[in-house]
């Protein structure tokens, strides 16, 4: 066995690949470095179209994700209520995912400084988890209160303040969907924005982008923020820094060990065919 | 902030079940078995706990404070599913599926044609040059030539050239086209699998952060102690398995 083949065989051991993932990860968390990172067009958009609402902004958030995707969207859901409490919105949050209500307690103790400047069924309103995926998505458009009689903490809705100026789908400056997977996007595509033409704005994972690009692209949302790194970009832009800023340079580490990796196993893998005089491509 | 008993108790079973799960990166064992069972139960639990919370909210509670009696009949609808037990009627149970599914349909037909079809071929239809700027020009040109590339590539219905693919010039300009649109292809899985890295790794930043905090790390101590040690001991129960195994099969051999 040529040296070539034993580096190749001892790259090839994945548990050195996570050993290495998590000293490359905590180094960073332990000692941060602070590597500059630039704003991205779409990110400078979004803010810019979040500046440019009327005051008192009626905004609806669906919260639809689970605990593992929260180091992802949550600071970008927090960044932006961040950006959007000094309009004095109304703010209604609702889930078409059961782990909602756990995501949105986990949201709220991740900015107390914005809940502490809304009132409760005044300013904003939770709705909790509903069932029916689409149906119910669509059936919020028509009028939420109608729909939903009690909230996620079982008050009627009925009274509460806040549906007098955001209840159908026509009263909002806003949709923000904040979703782990890509279904949500598409319900929220079909049933706010192409009958009632309501802006949305997608916060997605990393992964899910390439999914929901050709909405933006089509102009059926007026844009998204992206993982982690989107989230830093916009904390950067607000002036608050946050968790996600805090993590990149960890995603930063990570990204070079994975590259690293992909370049020696590649450079190794035709080192190897080379000495065993394997030709390429025949 | 001091944390109640509670909530300090909650957050080192979240210690070491993030841990335990982990440790099947290095080793299938008995610890990631139990976490994983653990968390399937409990997610069956709070979905069933929440679903009928739901069901309470918006099905139940309009019928009992506002006397809308029109909320019987989805109700009625949901509970023809649970027909399927009921053996020889368990065709009552197509009703409630129908009706869910009819729903379903009608609703998302209804804009799905302008929302998936319409707005995204007029999205791809683009100005092959955009004056004073040459980075967007390429761009557009890349995509259009992609896109059709792309779509020529699962076309199987027709290749120019006929079936032998006579080397014609109809027959290069798809060859041509067809391999623009597989390498676009590749970009798009290539930007794909990066994304997932991407995400990923924060998922792993983001639970490795809650490790490292002060109300967990004595937790993360020692359930990554006790990961170990399961490991370990998966191993050595794997050489077990196969010593007793060689041993089983070269005792055969010598009877035969």
């Amino acid at each position: 066995m040529s040296v070539a083949e034993k580096i190749y065989n001892i790259l090839s051991i994945r548990q050195l690949l996570y050993v290495l993932l998590i000293i490359m990860v905590l180094i960073p968390l332990l000692h941060p470095f602070g590597i500059p990172i630039s704003i991205s067009s779409r990110v400078r958009e979004v803010y810019k179209y979040i500046e440019n609402l009327p005051d008192n902004p009626k905004v609806l958030i669906e919260i639809y994700y689970e605990p593992a995707a929260a180091t992802e969207l949550e600071p970008a859901v927090g960044a932006i209520l961040r950006h959007l409490v000094a309009k004095n919105p109304k703010i209604v949050f609702v889930s078409l995912i059961a782990t909602g209500p756990i995501m949105f307690e986990r949201l709220k103790s991740y900015v107390p400084d914005v809940f502490e400047k809304l009132k409760y069924g005044e300013d904003y309103v939770y709705l909790g988890f509903l069932t029916g995926g689409e149906t119910a998505c669509a059936s919020l458009a028509r009028g939420i209160k109608e729909y939903v009689v009690r909230d996620n903490y079982g008050r009627p809705t009925a009274d509460m303040p806040i549906f007098k100026y955001a209840n159908k789908a026509e009263d909002f400056d806003l949709v923000i969907i904040a979703s782990s997977g890509t279904d949500v996007f598409e319900w929220y595509v079909r049933q706010w924005f192409t009958p009632y033409h309501v802006p949305l704005l997608f916060v997605a994972l990393s992964v899910i982008a390439p999914s929901i690009e050709p909405f933006v692209a089509a102009g059926q949302a007026i844009g998204m923020i992206v993982g982690q790194r989107g989230a830093a970009e916009y904390e950067l832009l607000i002036g608050k820094p946050g968790s996600a800023l805090a993590a990149m340079d960890a995603q930063s580490f990570a990204h070079g060990l994975v590259i690293a990796f992909i370049i020696l196993g590649n450079v190794f893998y035709w080192i190897i065919r080379l000495q065993r005089k394997e030709i390429p491509g025949r | 902030m001091v944390l109640p008993y509670w909530d300090v108790f909650g957050v080192w079973i979240a210690a070491a079940i993030t841990v335990w799960l982990y440790s099947f990166a290095f080793k299938d064992n008995v610890l990631y078995k139990f976490s994983e069972h653990l968390f399937l139960g409990v997610a069956a639990g709070y979905s069933f706990t929440l679903g009928l919370d739901a069901i309470s909210r918006t099905g139940i509670a309009p019928i009992v404070t506002e006397g809308e009696l029109g909320y019987i009949v989805p109700i009625i609808f949901g509970l023809l599913f649970f027909g399927k037990y009921l053996g020889r009627y368990a065709w009552i149970a197509r009703y409630g599926s129908m009706f869910v599914l009819g729903v379903g349909l009608s609703l998302a037909v209804r804009t799905a044609p302008e929302a998936f079809i319409l707005k995204q071929v007029a999205a791809s239809i683009l100005p092959l040059y955009v004056p004073g700027d040459p980075v967007m020009t390429i761009t557009h040109i890349l995509m259009v030539l992609i896109i059709i590339g792309g779509l020529l590539y699962f076309v199987f219905t027709f290749v120019p050239g006929g079936g032998e693919r006579r080397p014609t010039a109809s027959y290069r300009v798809y060859e041509v086209l067809t391999r623009i649109g597989i390498y676009g292809m590749m970009v798009g899985f290539g930007a794909l699998f990066a994304r997932t890295v991407m995400t990923r790794v924060a998922f792993f930043i983001g639970r490795l952060t809650f490790l490292m905090s002060p109300e967990a790390l004595g937790a993360t101590i020692v359930a990554t102690i006790l990961a170990a040690i399961a490991i370990v001991y998966s191993y050595t129960q794997e050489r077990r398995r196969s010593t007793a195994g060689s041993a089983q099969s070269s005792g055969a051999a010598q009877t035969s």
